[in-house]
């Protein structure tokens, strides 16, 4: 290759750099150039959750993975001179569809998103996608569930988490769709607008499963309702 | 006088289009950093499903020099269900492709506005 782009990243960091000095803003030091994530180091994208049930953890970087199926946003944001405005975010390939303003990861691999501007390319990333292989559920202090002990009248709330096959951690919003085996005994309601979230609230003495899937994958927690608190019984004792 | 006459508009006749350079090949080359396996020459470029790349597209004449550096190339898909271009913005000649799906495509290469060759695109399955 005789001709990269990495001149264009860096005039790029330096037309950021003489902005930032000529904004009024003199001797603050307040604009902190960093990497731009674009190829052709002409601007930044942007990852962004369409909703509360994308697990993404740093909406500041982009997304290691996002998960088969889910939805997402990308914005761009040019660090170079366009003669008009307007820039929108597009797939280049067969992997991810657009739905409206978003986009939805149709095949796993990794794919090219592409800024485009007047039918010209600013600049392209590419992202990596990975089915969801296996759903965790945690409780509100971060620890993994695969069973769980309530007494009537108690109420839990619990989370669920996309892993890809390393069980690391997907971005993307997916649906999720939590059940109960005996809603007499343990009932699941949703917990504000995250599909991810849902309280159980404990009705009466029994053993349960309650369920979750998203995709093709499911996890299933053991919950066991006692009549009495388990501190009560110790008291007791 | 006026056989010789006759002689010379003749002969700058066809003089003339032989001074007209004619695109001999194409160069290509990968200017972006694709981290995939990826291959572009002037007669085929290679890619996997998903991935997208940049290239310079130099059109060489067969007479071993550069045709005018400000003329305009454009490359058109045959089959954007397979492989889709853009022109990259301020950069003349330079364009990215896209692997939509595994297939094989290919890119009309427009000198002028004339087509002048075909390039075929191999996407391979990822």
């Amino acid at each position: 290759m005789i001709l990269d782009y990495s001149f264009m990243r860096r005039g790029a960091l330096a037309a950021l750099i003489l902005l930032g000095a000529c904004d009024g803003d003199e001797g603050s030091g307040a604009l902190v150039p960093h990497e731009l994530n674009g190829e052709l180091g002409r601007g930044d994208f942007e990852y962004l959750a369409i909703d509360d049930s994308d697990a993404m953890l740093d909406p500041s970087a982009l997304p290691a993975a996002i998960a088969v199926g889910a939805r997402f946003d990308l914005d761009f944001t040019a660090a170079v001179a366009l003669a008009a405005s307007g820039v929108s975010v597009h797939s280049g390939s067969a992997f991810v569809s657009t739905h409206g303003a978003t986009f939805e990861v149709d095949l796993p691999g990794r794919f090219v998103m592409l800024a485009i501007h007047q039918g010209h390319v600013v600049d392209l990333a590419h992202l990596t996608s990975r089915p969801v292989s296996d759903v965790v559920v945690e409780d509100t202090d971060g620890y993994v569930l695969t069973e769980l002990t309530l007494a009537v009248g108690e109420v839990a709330e619990l989370r669920a988490l996309p892993l890809d096959d390393e069980a690391r951690l997907l971005a993307g919003a997916l649906q999720y769709d939590w059940t109960t085996d005996d809603a007499s005994v343990v009932e699941v309601r949703g917990a504000g607008l995250d599909p991810r979230r849902v309280m159980l609230t404990a009705h009466a003495p029994g053993m349960v499963d309650v369920q979750v899937r998203t995709g093709e994958a499911t996890e299933r927690l053991s919950v066991l309702v006692l009549e009495e608190s388990a501190d009560t019984m110790e008291e007791e004792g | 006088m006026k056989s010789l006459t006759r002689a010379l508009l003749i002969a700058t006749a066809c003089l003339a289009p032989a001074c007209k350079p004619e695109l001999a090949r194409l160069d290509l080359r990968v200017v972006s950093d694709p981290e995939v396996d990826a291959y572009a020459d002037g007669t085929e470029v290679v890619l996997p499903a998903g991935n997208g790349l940049v290239v310079e597209v130099r059109p060489i004449s067969d007479r071993a020099r550069d045709i005018d550096p400000d003329a305009r190339i454009d490359l058109l898909t045959n089959e954007p269900s397979v492989t889709r271009v853009f022109p990259v913005l301020g950069e003349p000649g330079h364009f990215a492709i896209t692997g939509v799906r595994a297939g094989v495509g290919e890119l009309d290469v427009l000198l002028e506005n004339e087509l002048e060759g075909q390039i075929e695109v191999r996407v391979l399955e990822p």
